[in-house]
């Protein structure tokens, strides 16, 4: 007995190659709850409403502390770093390294920017999240949320470094003078 | 002495001018106020997506305190023209040093704390 097999035309090769694409992409950013125990799931439900209301608080101080860090960097930036640099080049005595390490700086800052919005976001999502229904899912997102705090941390700590680094290369700079 | 219109076979009867006027005038005021709901829906969306409102301290529940106001005058700023001597830059560090401090003054900031399991309450206890 001869089987016969439907022929599949290029384009039903393409439309099935093209589902599977989407198939594969849409099970790869599926959100995998974290498996908890019971103790935990339960420990989550019962105190969501604590929980929410802590995070709401950590969310007004991390504003907080954004604003005092973020306009200390740009007042360093702006009244310090650049114009002693302007000033070096007037007196004919650039130095590749402060200019190296305001460039560095600049970009830190927008770094220290973009990853607090990342982070924010990510918070926000997390308040919003049902974690009395769904505690699992909420406990996925706040591992996530942690992660992005993590990368704003280390934003905060660059920066400091580099302005270590600046103060160091006056420090240098004056006495040689 | 002229006929009136409804003596006349084939007259159409005239539509008031002002009731064209009424309705132009309903339909210009509704769009006008869809324009204004669709350029408001869009202009939050693109606040929301782009992430100022994250940076924005100007909104509720997000305002600074009073003593939290920097005064303009009370801040030093380098000057980009002088002269690159020994007292100028002592100045400058002077300064420079004391923003150091506030930062410093911060205990790790962002550290993983707030987050954790103890701090939220939500660790299995064995």
């Amino acid at each position: 007995m001869k089987l016969s097999f439907p022929s599949v035309t290029a384009s039903g090769r393409r439309y099935g190659l093209l589902l599977l694409i989407l198939a594969i992409i849409a099970v790869s950013c599926h959100n995998t709850a974290y498996a908890l125990s019971d103790a935990q799931n339960g420990i989550i439900s019962q105190n969501c409403a604590h929980l929410k209301q802590s995070l709401k608080s950590l969310q007004k101080a991390d504003s907080r502390t954004r604003v005092h860090l973020g306009t200390t960097y740009q007042n360093i930036l702006l009244s310090y770093i650049t114009p002693l640099n302007l000033r070096l080049v007037r007196n004919d005595q650039p130095s590749a390294d402060l200019t190296r390490l305001q460039t560095e700086f600049s970009s830190a800052r927008d770094d220290f920017a973009t990853k607090f919005i990342k982070y924010s976001q990510s918070l926000e999502d997390l308040i919003a999240t049902d974690c009395q229904s769904n505690p699992e899912l909420f406990y996925t997102k706040l591992e996530a949320t942690r992660a992005l705090r993590h990368t704003v941390s280390a934003s905060v700590a660059q920066l400091d470094h580099l302005l270590g680094e600046h103060i160091t290369a006056v420090t240098k700079l004056k006495e040689s003078l | 002495m002229t006929t009136p219109a409804k003596d006349t076979p084939n007259a159409t009867p005239e539509k008031s001018p002002t009731s064209h006027g009424a309705r132009n005038l309903i339909a210009l005021g509704l769009s006008a106020t869809a324009v204004a709901f669709v350029t408001t829906f869009v202009s939050l969306m693109l606040y929301h997506n782009s992430g100022d409102i994250y940076l924005d301290r100007s909104r509720p529940g997000f305002l600074p305190d009073a003593e939290e106001a920097i005064k303009e005058a009370d801040q030093f700023r380098f000057s980009d023209s002088g002269p690159i001597d020994q007292k100028s830059l002592s100045e400058y560090l002077d300064h420079l040093k004391v923003l150091q401090d506030s930062l410093s003054e911060l205990d790790t900031p962002y550290s993983e704390t707030p987050l954790s399991d103890e701090s939220l309450g939500i660790q299995e206890n064995r």
